[in-house]
C-alpha cells in the first residue's frame, strides 16, 4: 500500500494549493488504523496493516514535500530542511516501541494499540498549528 | 523455507546491493563554488517553527508505521495464533 500510494500522493500534492487538510486526514487515518489493530482479531490486524500502509504512503510524501518547500526562499537548504524534519521525526519516534512494549507487558495488546492510536492522534494535531498552507507561499 | 539467520543475511545483502546501486546509478552533484553553509541561514532552517510542526506531523506517521511494522507480525503470531508465513504476507500488504 505504501509503495502504491506514495507516487499517487505526490501527484495529489502537486495539484493542491493547501495540503494541510489532506495531511490532517492522512494522520487521522493513521491513528484509526493503529487503533483498529486492537479490535477484530486477525481481520482487524489485516485491515490495520493496509490502512497504516496507505496512510504512511500519503503522509510521508506530503510531509517531506511540504518540508522541502518550507524554505523556498533558500533553495540550497531544501535538502537540509528535509533531513532536519526526518531527524526530528526519527529521534522522537524511537521511544514508541518501548512504551508499547511496557503497556503490552502490563495490560496486553489491545490497550497498547489504543495507546499507539492516541499517540499518533496527538502528533496529528500539530498540523493545526501550521500557519502556512504547507505549500510554497509563492505559488 | 529459510531460517532466521539466512533471512537476516538475505535482507542485509539486499541493503548492500541497494547501496551499491545508489552509488553507481545516481549522478554526482556539482560541489564547486563557495561553501554552501552560512551560519545564519543554517539556524534559520534548523529553528524554523513551521518545519518543526511539520516534523511532528511526520512523527505521527513514524509512530504508527514503527508500531505496526515492529509488532504486528509478533502480535499475529503470539496473540492471534497466525503462522509465520501468513503474518509476513499480511505485513507485506502494508509496504507494497
Amino acid at each position: 500500500m505504501m509503495l502504491a500510494f506514495s507516487p499517487v500522493s505526490g501527484r495529489i500534492y502537486d495539484r493542491l494549493k493547501d495540503a494541510r487538510r489532506l495531511m490532517l486526514v492522512s494522520g487521522l487515518v493513521m491513528s484509526a488504523g493503529v487503533g483498529l489493530a486492537a479490535f477484530g482479531g486477525v481481520y482487524g490486524a489485516f485491515a490495520a496493516t493496509i490502512i497504516v500502509g496507505i496512510s504512511a504512503g500519503l503522509g510521508f510524501t506530503l510531509g517531506f514535500a511540504a518540508a522541502r518547500e518550507t524554505n523556498k526562499s533558500q533553495v540550497k537548504y531544501e535538502s537540509l530542511a528535509i533531513a532536519w524534519a526526518n531527524s526530528i521525526s526519527l529521534s522522537a519516534g524511537f521511544w514508541s516501541p518501548v512504551l508499547f512494549s511496557l503497556v503490552v507487558s502490563s495490560s496486553g495488546y489491545p490497550p497498547a494499540w489504543l495507546l499507539g492510536s492516541l499517540l499518533t492522534l496527538a502528533f496529528v494535531l500539530s498540523i493545526l498549528a501550521l500557519k502556512t498552507k504547507a505549500r510554497a507561499e509563492s505559488r | 523455507m529459510l531460517g532466521w539467520r539466512q533471512s537476516l543475511f538475505f535482507s542485509g545483502g539486499m541493503g548492500i546491493v541497494t547501496s551499491f546501486l545508489i552509488i553507481v546509478l545516481i549522478p554526482k552533484g556539482d560541489l564547486s563554488g563557495d561553501s554552501p553553509l552560512k551560519l545564519k541561514e543554517l539556524s534559520d532552517v534548523l529553528l524554523n517553527r513551521e518545519l518543526f510542526m511539520l516534523s511532528l506531523n511526520i512523527l505521527d506517521q513514524n509512530v504508527g508505521s514503527i508500531l505496526v511494522g515492529s509488532f504486528i507480525v509478533y502480535y499475529l503470531e503470539t496473540a492471534l495464533g497466525v503462522g509465520y508465513e501468513l503474518a509476513g504476507v499480511l505485513l507485506e500488504h502494508s509496504s507494497c
